[in-house]
């Protein structure tokens, strides 16, 4: 516990830019989860998603100047996030390096789930192709409507419809049929 | 509804995407149709099951891991822009502007060792001094100056209304440091009145060594209340806005983020994200900026607020198209700050526009604008001067450039020359081409930029005093003078290399009939591998024949290393610099550098025009085979569109994007996209000011290097 415990968002905020350490804490506290799901979820690897929360976290002071306050915090945050984690993505893709982390996926150390059925969506997920997979994740897991997918994707919204139906079928048919 | 809804329906009523009138429809049918109740159900079923994922337990040691790097100042950049879409259907969604630049570069930007200000640091007390005040000033230096006893400190001092770049603000010596211990130094600075931003160099007393940190400068800021004054924050924009629009913008961010309610602040934050981002980003800035604009509309319009104020309200406005809140703020512009630079500039294509065909009539027109104004901004004078040129008024065009090079004598070359197209003004321009010559034989320290040393200053004062005299020498010939224009064209030629001076020397000897003296010059012009051929070799020959002509290239081509060899200011590349290649995989810029002589080509992707010239270096560099090579270096990133405008051109093959700003640094670029001639050793040698010095800076390169001379096509 410390003295910024109880501050509100924007002056937290403040503290940061000004580099104060405990206002780190306190806003790790309150938003670590948030960016650890979003990282396990894109990235699909504890160590990965582990770097994404630090990276953010630590990028956080220069990057706020982005931020003028016109939305919730946490909204921005989580676009943030999400960017840097597709940026993740992005690069290991280029490296080719996908096919070999989808293969990998399995023997990391990803917490076991807690619900049964969660091995099998998550395996579907795994399987389906990485521009669906990405918006699936996006649009349905992570809540974003379709125009801040599009933004956050650089794609067009038809792309997203689109993307997003097959991703569907996909997984109806792995899931269900 | 007797039949089923597509699945996307489906699947938008799935989402709750749907308007209440489809929701309704679809839900009707919802009401009778089990097959698609239980599609409805499995897609939420998903959607749930899926969501569940996010639910992780942080790992334990995270927190730990997290502001331990906070605490260790570990610099992260993370991504603060979307993507944008491409323009093109059918192409992949592409990502540009910072953001991207950020994300093509990976996140951790690692701290660069500077070759300049590896360790050292110069630190003001007190740090929050008002405008007028005196700084003590404690530099702790690197090995570079040595047991020193002394350094000098020189400094850029600007004013509350400087413009950007700002040429003609002087340098001066604002403080001797004197050793006080080991490498500390010590001294006091009284900072003159009004200044509100102050950049600081160190060197040693010949000027020869500098410590300018990494030519940024040590900047001092005006302080009130505890924090920078806006001033004092424009300042340190428009002092970036020249060599680092990066830098420039990143300082507009902090001004308006620190002073909202300043108009001018966003004014320029605007013109420097279109510089820095492009036209594709800042464009996706416009809601934000246009609802800025009419927010401060209705807040200062019935407001008293300073000229600068409502002139950045009007280009702000003017800027982001939004016309009426832009003729508004004009028209107050017109009423409220008679007498500044915009209200004349305004004036002044008032007056060009109506009187467009009475070139007599806008002249007086003008002038009289000049008496109600009597004085103004350079930019407003150089328009004036532009105005009076097109409308081909000699007196008026020499009255407006008296005006601009009183405000801004740095044009002085240019403004020569303009001038002289005017028969009438060739004696004027002729005096004023003296005394500028007169003025560049001395050295002149407050024109030399902090970050400059004294040889490099006294080359590119020799440059232009070569220039000077070329220019007299050829309104000289223009007049008829033939023996006074070989003199001048004379001195030009032994100041410099320029090959265009040189033949001009050398067709006045000819027609004086001076054959030996005429091949001697074109000798200089056939060595010189950019501009040597077989025309000038057969001219050579008949002037002096065989024998003698070869001996008189041997002569010029020692001549042309050794006066190649001054222009060249060795400076290492750092340790590592990385870059990224077309899939954003970092590579090791310096690596590249092993080898060959390498042209390293500065190119920003906005500059479609530039990609002429990239092409003519690519052939330029080329025609030396092996010896030589080129990389083009994007600072930023590049869209599908830039590579396949490099692809057209061949030139794809050789960029590489400066993602991590690593090359920048490693280069110090100041200003626009430069290039610079590397050795084999991934020495920096040259930065190129003229595209017609490349090849043989190039030359005298591969010559030092032992290799062969390379023949190129003429």
């Amino acid at each position: 516990m410390n003295g910024h415990t109880a501050l509100p968002e924007w002056d937290l905020l403040k503290a940061i830019e000004l580099g104060n350490r405990d206002a780190f804490a306190v806003l790790y506290d309150r938003h670590a989860s948030l960016l650890f799901g979003i990282g396990c979820t894109l990235l699909r690897d504890v160590s990965d998603a582990e770097d994404l929360v630090h990276d953010v976290f630590l990028g956080l002071p220069r990057a706020l100047k982005t931020f003028e306050g016109r939305g919730p915090f946490e909204g921005w945050l989580k676009r943030t996030a999400t960017r840097t984690a597709l940026m993740k993505l992005r690069q290991a893709r280029t490296r080719r390096a996908a096919l070999r982390r989808l293969a990998l996926a399995a023997q990391r150390t990803v917490p076991p789930p807690a619900v049964e059925d969660r091995v099998d969506i998550e395996a579907a997920l795994l399987r389906l192709r990485p521009g669906q997979r990405d918006v699936f994740i996006l649009r349905i897991v992570q809540g974003f409507n379709t125009r801040e997918t599009a933004d956050l994707l650089g794609v067009r919204i038809g792309t997203v419809r689109i993307r997003l139906l097959r991703a569907r079928r996909a997984l109806r048919t792995m899931l269900m049929e | 509804m007797f039949f089923h809804p597509r699945d996307s329906r489906l699947d938008a009523y799935a989402d709750r995407e749907l308007s209440a009138r489809s929701t309704r429809r679809v839900a009707r049918h919802l009401r009778r149709c089990h097959r698609c109740r239980v599609r409805v159900a499995g897609t939420r079923d998903i959607g749930s099951q899926a969501r569940k994922l996010t639910t992780r337990p942080l790992p334990p040691g995270l927190r730990a891991r997290v502001l331990q790097s906070v605490a260790s100042g570990v610099p992260v950049i993370v991504p603060v822009a979307d993507p944008v879409v491409a323009a093109l259907p059918w192409r992949k969604a592409v990502w540009v502007g910072v953001g991207a630049l950020v994300l093509v570069a990976g996140i951790r930007v690692v701290g660069v060792r500077n070759l300049e200000s590896e360790t050292s640091l110069l630190e003001f007390a007190p740090a929050g001094v008002p405008e007028g005040g005196t700084v003590s000033i404690t530099y702790h230096a690197t090995a570079r100056f040595g047991s020193a006893r002394s350094l000098k400190l020189r400094a850029r001092y600007r004013r509350a209304g400087d413009p950007q770049y700002g040429y003609d603000i002087p340098q001066v010596d604002a403080a001797t440091l004197t050793r006080t211990s080991g490498r500390t130094y010590r001294g006091n600075v009284a900072l003159p009145d009004r200044v509100v931003y102050a950049a600081f160099a160190v060197e040693d007393d010949a000027g020869v060594v500098i410590d300018s940190r990494g030519v940024q400068g040590w900047e001092w800021l005006a302080q009130a209340d505890g924090r920078p004054t806006s001033d004092a924050l424009l300042q340190r924009v428009n002092e970036a806005f020249g060599r680092d629009p990066g830098a420039a913008l990143d300082a507009a961010i902090e001004l308006t983020g620190a002073f909202p309610e300043r108009v001018e602040g966003w004014n320029t934050r605007t013109t420097l994200e279109r510089a820095a981002l492009g036209p594709d980003v800042s464009s996706r800035l416009r809601d934000g900026h246009v609802q800025r604009v009419r927010a401060f509309h209705a807040e200062l319009q019935d407001s008293t607020i300073p000229a600068s104020e409502i002139g950045a309200m009007y280009s702000y406005a003017k800027i982001w198209d939004v016309a009426d809140i832009a003729e508004w703020w004009r028209r107050r512009v017109l009423r409220d700050t008679q007498g500044s630079a915009l209200d004349f500039q305004l004036r002044l294509v008032d007056i060009y526009t109506a009187r467009r065909d009475d070139p007599a009539k806008a002249a007086q027109e003008t002038e009289r604008l000049w008496d109600d104004i009597g004085s103004a901004s350079g930019d407003a004078l150089a328009l004036a001067f532009g105005l009076a040129l097109q409308l081909k008024q000699p007196q008026a065009s020499l009255r407006w450039a008296r005006r601009l090079l009183a405000a801004e004598p740095h044009r002085r070359l240019a403004v020569a020359e303009q001038l002289g197209t005017f028969s009438t003004l060739r004696d004027t321009v002729r005096t004023w081409l003296d005394e500028e010559a007169a003025r560049l034989a001395r050295p002149d320290d407050s024109r030399r930029p902090l970050y400059v040393a004294t040889r490099r200053q006294d080359r590119a004062r020799e440059d232009l005093r070569s220039g000077a005299l070329a220019l007299k020498g050829r309104l000289l010939l223009d007049a008829g003078d033939t023996v006074a224009a070989g003199a001048y064209l004379d001195s030009a030629a032994a100041l410099g290399w320029d090959v265009a001076n040189f033949t001009a020397a050398a067709q006045l000897r000819l027609a004086r009939g001076d054959s030996v003296g005429a091949a001697r010059l074109y000798a200089l012009v056939a060595v010189d591998p950019g501009a040597g051929g077989a025309e000038i070799e057969g001219l050579g020959r008949r002037l002096v024949g065989a024998r003698q002509w070869e001996a008189e290239k041997v002569r010029a081509l020692a001549q042309m290393v050794e006066r190649t060899g001054r222009e060249a200011e060795p400076r290492a590349v750092f340790d590592l610099v990385r870059v990224t290649d077309r899939d954003g995989m970092p590579l090791d810029l310096r690596a590249r550098l092993a080898g060959p002589v390498t042209v390293v080509a500065f190119w920003v992707p906005l500059c479609k025009t530039c990609l002429t010239d990239l092409r003519d270096t690519y052939d330029l560099v080329t025609g030396f085979g092996p010896a030589a090579r080129i990389a083009i270096v994007s600072q930023r990133a590049l869209t599908e569109e830039d590579w396949n405008l490099l692809a057209s051109d061949g030139l794809d093959g050789v960029a590489v994007v400066d993602a991590f700003g690593d090359a920048t640094r490693a280069f110090s670029a100041w200003g626009a996209p430069a290039t610079f001639v590397v050795d084999g050793r991934a020495v920096i040698q040259y930065r190129l000011t003229s595209a017609d010095k490349l090849a043989r800076q190039i030359l005298t390169l591969v010559d030092r290097k032992g290799q062969r001379t390379p023949v190129v096509a003429p």
